[in-house]
């Protein structure tokens, strides 16, 4: 067995801030890691992440459901009540399950999120943009972070949830509750409860509206999952915060990762503003590999399985990297260079396979349209800090915030 | 002597995962839209397909 002469903590401040050398070297050295400090295998090649997306059956998706370990990293032991609420609800998610639930469930929500359908959004989505950056022009300066990408995915998933006009503040006041889920501290477990619960009472009396008088909003195409008995009543009130669970922040750091990636390289800035309508798809593919929003995924083995040489034993957890697969010379010339006219580009920040993120549409849509509207409107754009603290997190890949002067 | 095969992709179920494109892609490529076309149909096996 190789024997890797690095440490296993993930967590710590280097890993966190550079996640590329750390599991760079990892892909080089061991592609198919044990971790011993978490109990963990650690995948980090390309090809091994696509052939385990490929091989569903064998990886297993219910997580939640049937990982009995604690939460990493580690919570208050007073909280622990509050993780098995967290899991259960997590756990009824359609994206926690397995062929053949899966596929049942995903079939109700397929439609809603094709190409086709999400291209109806742009317009909408132009305009959420439009008015927050009308809000901050005259400031001449923003904190990209607060002002602009966590607000936009909730402007877009109020709308696509039907919520009313005046219940978006409240909708957004639990969405930043739920941003938890993704954080390290030991305390977060409190306000992600705190937001899960908000967001079931929020949404039930929706849910029994549109079961009786479906629109065309995401809450009634789950209300009909419900009718033809693929989801029980918890299944679609969980399901219904997933827009926000899986969209939110997953939006917010391809806007904060993508402008960063941008500043940090003026040259592919420069070339963006000789036309931004014309390069904002590659270059929001570009963003997406270069410095992906999510950092990993992660499976449960179902069964034994035997990659390059190791053995990865039913029950294992698994976590495949999309930072150091995205970075995978044996896929991606100059890997490490941001070039946003790269073609083709196999990048697997959405997943592959069965369990491709449903959303891709429509985060493709939303970088592709803000940094169209950042290069054509504020080309001057400037960060105005070089020191960036990250979420201590490996599976966001999180700036805390990102303040820009644009004068 | 191999089937002949007359493919045609959906574009109002498709959702542009690239599944098909990893799988066979002599068969299927991501058009500009990234949803699936099917340029050969006789570029991969049945099975495959």
């Amino acid at each position: 067995m190789a024997m890797v002469a690095m440490h296993d903590d993930m967590f710590t401040a280097e890993a966190i801030a550079d996640p590329y050398t750390y599991y760079g070297r990892l892909r080089e050295e061991d592609p198919i890691h044990w971790n011993e400090l978490y109990d963990l295998w650690v995948i980090t090649r390309h090809d091994d992440v696509v052939w385990m997306t490929r091989h569903h059956e064998l990886f297993s998706n219910a997580v939640f459901r049937n990982d009995p370990r604690p939460a990493y990293p580690a919570i208050h032991e007073s909280d622990n009540a509050l993780y098995d609420y967290v899991r259960q609800y997590q756990a009824d998610q359609f994206i926690q399950f397995d062929r053949p639930e899966h596929l049942d469930m995903r079939k109700v929500v397929h439609s809603y999120f094709t190409p086709r359908s999400m291209e109806a959004w742009r317009g909408f989505v132009k305009n959420a943009i439009t008015e927050l950056l009308d809000a901050v022009e005259d400031k001449g300066r923003m904190d990209v972070m607060k002002d602009f990408a966590t607000p936009l995915p909730v402007l877009v998933i109020a709308k696509m949830m039907g919520v009313p006009q005046e219940d978006r503040p409240y909708v957004r006041h639990l969405a930043e509750k739920l941003l938890n889920i993704g954080r390290g501290e030991a305390e977060r477990m409190q306000p992600l409860v705190e937001g899960m619960q908000g967001m079931i009472e929020y949404v039930a009396p929706l849910v029994n509206e549109r079961i009786d008088n479906p629109g065309d909003d995401f809450i009634s195409v789950l209300a009909q999952g419900e009718k033809q008995g693929v989801f029980t009543r918890h299944q679609v009130l969980v399901n219904s915060s997933l827009l926000l669970l899986a969209g939110h922040e997953t939006t917010i750091n391809l806007l904060c990762n993508g402008t960063l990636a941008f500043m940090h390289h003026p040259d592919q800035w420069a070339l963006l503003k000789t036309d931004p309508e014309g390069l904002a798809k590659r270059a929001t593919e570009e963003c997406l590999r270069y410095d992906a929003p999510v950092k990993s995924i992660q499976r449960l083995a179902a069964h034994d399985v035997d990659m390059r040489g190791k053995t990865l034993r039913k029950g294992d957890r698994i976590r495949w990297f999309i930072t150091s697969a995205n970075r995978d010379p044996e896929t991606f010339a100059k890997p490490d260079t941001f070039d946003i006219t790269r073609d083709p580009n196999p990048h697997v920040a959405f997943g592959n396979g069965v369990h491709h993120c449903l959303g891709a549409t429509l985060a493709r849509l939303e970088g592709q349209e803000a940094f169209k509207a950042l290069a054509q409107r504020f080309p001057n754009l400037h960060l105005e800090t070089e020191a960036f603290e990250y979420q201590p997190s490996i599976t966001f890949r999180s700036v805390k915030s990102l303040p820009v002067a644009f004068n | 002597m191999a089937r002949k095969l007359c493919l045609r992709v959906d574009h109002n179920i498709c959702v542009g995962n690239a599944m098909c494109e990893s799988i066979a892609p002599q068969v299927f490529v991501l058009n500009e839209h990234r949803q699936s076309e099917a340029v050969n149909p006789a570029g991969d096996t049945e099975e495959r397909v």
